[in-house]
């Protein structure tokens, strides 16, 4: 852990991208210079804060885990904004469970329509599953493109 | 405009770096964890950027200040990050200020010492 005297003097995310991501919401028309670094800096905080308090919840585990960042999502207040983006993992029984839990109410509407779901229902189980497989080939992905892009970026920071 | 897709996210190695500070020295971070937290940050960003933005507006200006970002981390009920981020403010704003100096006084500098060269030629 770093003073946060320290933490206060320098940005280390870096202010391009933060701009970029800014601007690409359509709303925003022109960013002022302080209000790019507070953005930036209060991200860093963001991040912090994220993390210590999902390490809270992880019971002093060797490891933080996405279990742990999803378990402070959903019970910090603050952060309801990221529950649709980080949803609890459930296992595909416990999802076969919630849905069988559900489908009384569904079943009552008419017979088709209840086929119609469990069908959806097997459907979206495949899906989950491979979701759930390929989640981790993209974010294993992701990772490669972003070390090879940052590399690039401070290759045109060289030559700028 | 973001040219590609992967210019919206945060560069991970940064990401995890901060989440790294965060966490007492041994403690790893899973990958898929430093995924989830990278694209929290970049939600973050849009989340604060919109509510400031609408602060901006609100009082009839385009260009989104630094006020604004307080103001809309109070509104997103992120009050604790209000300090820090206001030292951070001044902080940055001074540093600015002896950038400019420093640069100006650069300006200055050489222009004397070409006064002075010039002086030294005629003597």
């Amino acid at each position: 852990m770093t003073s946060p005297s320290k933490a206060l003097k320098d940005l280390r995310l870096p202010v391009s991208r933060v701009k970029t991501i800014m601007k690409s919401s359509p709303q925003v028309e022109a960013i002022g210079q302080d209000c790019l670094f507070l953005v930036a800096k209060a991200t860093e905080l963001f991040i912090h804060f994220l993390s210590e308090e999902a390490y809270k919840k992880s019971n002093k585990a060797a490891c933080l885990d996405y279990k742990h960042l999803a378990e402070v999502v959903h019970t910090e207040e603050v952060l309801e904004f990221l529950r649709e983006i980080m949803p609890r993992k459930i296992t595909v029984r416990q999802f076969k469970q919630m849905m069988a839990d559900k489908n009384p109410e569904t079943s009552s509407d008419s017979d088709s329509d209840s086929q119609s779901d469990s069908e959806s229902n097997s459907d979206s189980d495949e899906k989950m599953e491979n979701g759930n497989s390929s989640d981790s080939n993209d974010s294993n992905k992701k990772n490669g493109n972003d070390s090879s892009e940052e590399s690039s970026e401070s290759e045109e920071e060289k030559k700028t | 405009m973001a040219e590609k897709l992967e210019d919206l996210n945060l560069p991970n190695a940064v990401v995890t770096r901060i989440v790294k500070e965060a966490l007492p020295d041994g403690v790893t971070v899973a990958k898929e964890a430093r995924a989830a937290v990278a694209k929290a940050a970049s939600i973050f960003i849009l989340y604060l950027t919109s509510s400031a933005n609408v602060i901006a507006k609100k009082s009839n200006r385009k260009t989104v200040s630094g006020t604004d970002v307080i103001q809309a981390m109070e509104d997103i009920e992120f009050e604790q990050f209000v300090e820090p981020l206001n030292e951070a403010l001044e902080n940055f704003k001074k540093n600015q200020k002896t950038k400019k100096d420093a640069a100006a006084k650069k300006k200055e500098q050489t222009k004397e010492g070409e006064d002075s060269g010039e002086m030294i030629e005629d003597e």
